[in-house]
């Protein structure tokens, strides 16, 4: 064996062990986007006040929920029957979608209030893109643990807003809200009374 | 850059030929022309002080460069996950129908699996779909290997491989493996 024959023969071994360190690459997902809710021209923008845009809210095929809309024109409200379980109320799209968006607003009142209960509202900003690498901000009512008022049934206006987990602003494709009665009550039982939602804004 | 000086060691050590290997053949001895390639399998036990032993189905390829020196493939898996072992072989002249040889390389490990498709629904009811695909994956060498043995030739075409090896990583043999096989030569002769 001659020297050249085995200087031939090692690089072949070096390129070899070299190789010898690989991984597949993952592949890359897709996003099959929710049904989305067609815009609704709305009298003051970003501000859904009215039964028809509220409405948009609620008779849009995508939303679900034991949610209705009750009352005309600008005294209309989404109500919803807190004993027929958890809402998701998906809002029009909004086009374009804004990208400065700070808090959402909403005006909203426990009607007939279980003094035993609670509800848990929060609203998600859907971004215009989707990925499992980018966060949904999700913002709640600054309700906290004392649920008397609440509980007093009366109009509350409230800004929602990130538990610290986002900041503003935001890009906004749409709002998903979420909406669920609880009640601490034994026996357990349904909670009592309904939500009403008097109209809800987004600020810029 | 750790993980490559052993490799310079296996080519110094590659490249010293042990005495068997560069003795000239004695005049008695038949000869017969290599392969280039040889191909087999057989068995492999590592046994793992204090831990125990296994026994795993082995694969193997081998290049023939020369009639003493080979670059052999192998790879000690029960299913689609194992060891690798890749090494130079130094094989001895030939004693009748068998020869000794001598290996040094590296160990690793690979892994390919199918990985089924999964979904992720996030909160607004969007999904993240990711795709169904084949995870494969092999590690650089993580220990050396020096073994030994004996090739018998059983037929024109077809020899077995019986010896051993020692597997040692971060300067500490942690098994030693038995390992039998048998290959077959294809392809043109050199």
């Amino acid at each position: 064996m001659t020297r050249m024959n085995i200087c031939r023969a090692c690089p072949l071994f070096l390129v070899l062990s070299a190789l010898a360190a690989c991984q597949s690459a993952p592949t890359a997902p897709t996003v099959i986007e929710a049904p989305g809710v067609a815009p609704v021209a709305t009298a003051q923008p970003y501000v859904w006040d009215s039964a028809d845009e509220l409405a948009a809210w609620v008779s849009n095929g995508v939303s679900t929920g034991p949610v209705s809309v009750a009352g005309d024109g600008a005294a209309a409200v989404i109500r919803m029957d807190l004993a027929g379980g958890e809402a998701k109320l998906h809002g029009p799209d909004l086009v374009p979608p804004p990208n400065d968006v700070q808090a959402v607003v909403m005006r909203y009142r426990w009607v007939d209030p279980d003094q035993a209960g609670g509800i848990l509202i929060s609203v998600y900003l859907r971004p215009p893109q989707v990925s499992d690498q980018v966060g949904i901000p999700r913002l709640f009512p600054p309700i906290g643990r004392d649920l008397s008022e609440i509980r007093s049934g009366n109009w509350l206006e409230k800004t929602l807003m990130s538990n610290g987990s986002s900041r503003p602003p935001y890009s906004v494709r749409y709002l998903l809200f979420t909406l669920y009665g609880s009640t601490s009550a034994r026996p357990t039982r349904p909670v009592q009374g309904a939500l009403e939602i008097d109209w809800i804004a987004l600020t810029r | 850059m750790a993980r490559s000086t052993p490799f310079s060691l296996i080519l110094l050590l590659a490249l010293a030929a042990p005495a068997f290997a560069q003795a000239p053949a004695p005049p008695a001895a038949k000869a017969f022309r290599l392969s280039w390639i040889e191909v087999g399998g057989g068995l492999t036990a590592p046994i793992f002080p204090g831990e125990g032993t296994a026994l795993t189905g082995t694969v193997q390829a081998r290049v023939n460069f020369f009639a003493a020196l080979a670059l052999e493939l192998s790879t000690h898996s029960p299913g689609s996950e194992g060891f690798y072992d890749i090494h130079m072989r130094l094989t001895g002249k030939r004693a009748g129908p068998a020869s000794g040889f001598f290996t040094v390389g590296g160990l690793g490990v690979f892994e390919t699996r199918h990985v089924a498709e999964f979904r992720n629904t996030l909160p607004t009811g969007d999904v993240v779909v990711y795709p169904a695909h084949r995870y494969s994956r092999i590690t650089k060498p993580f220990a050396m290997t020096f073994g030994g043995g004996a090739r018998f030739e059983l037929s024109d075409r077809v020899t077995a491989d019986v010896g051993g090896e020692v597997w040692v990583g971060e300067g500490t043999a942690f098994a030693f493996a038995m390992r039998t096989a048998v290959m077959v030569w294809i392809g043109p002769r050199r």
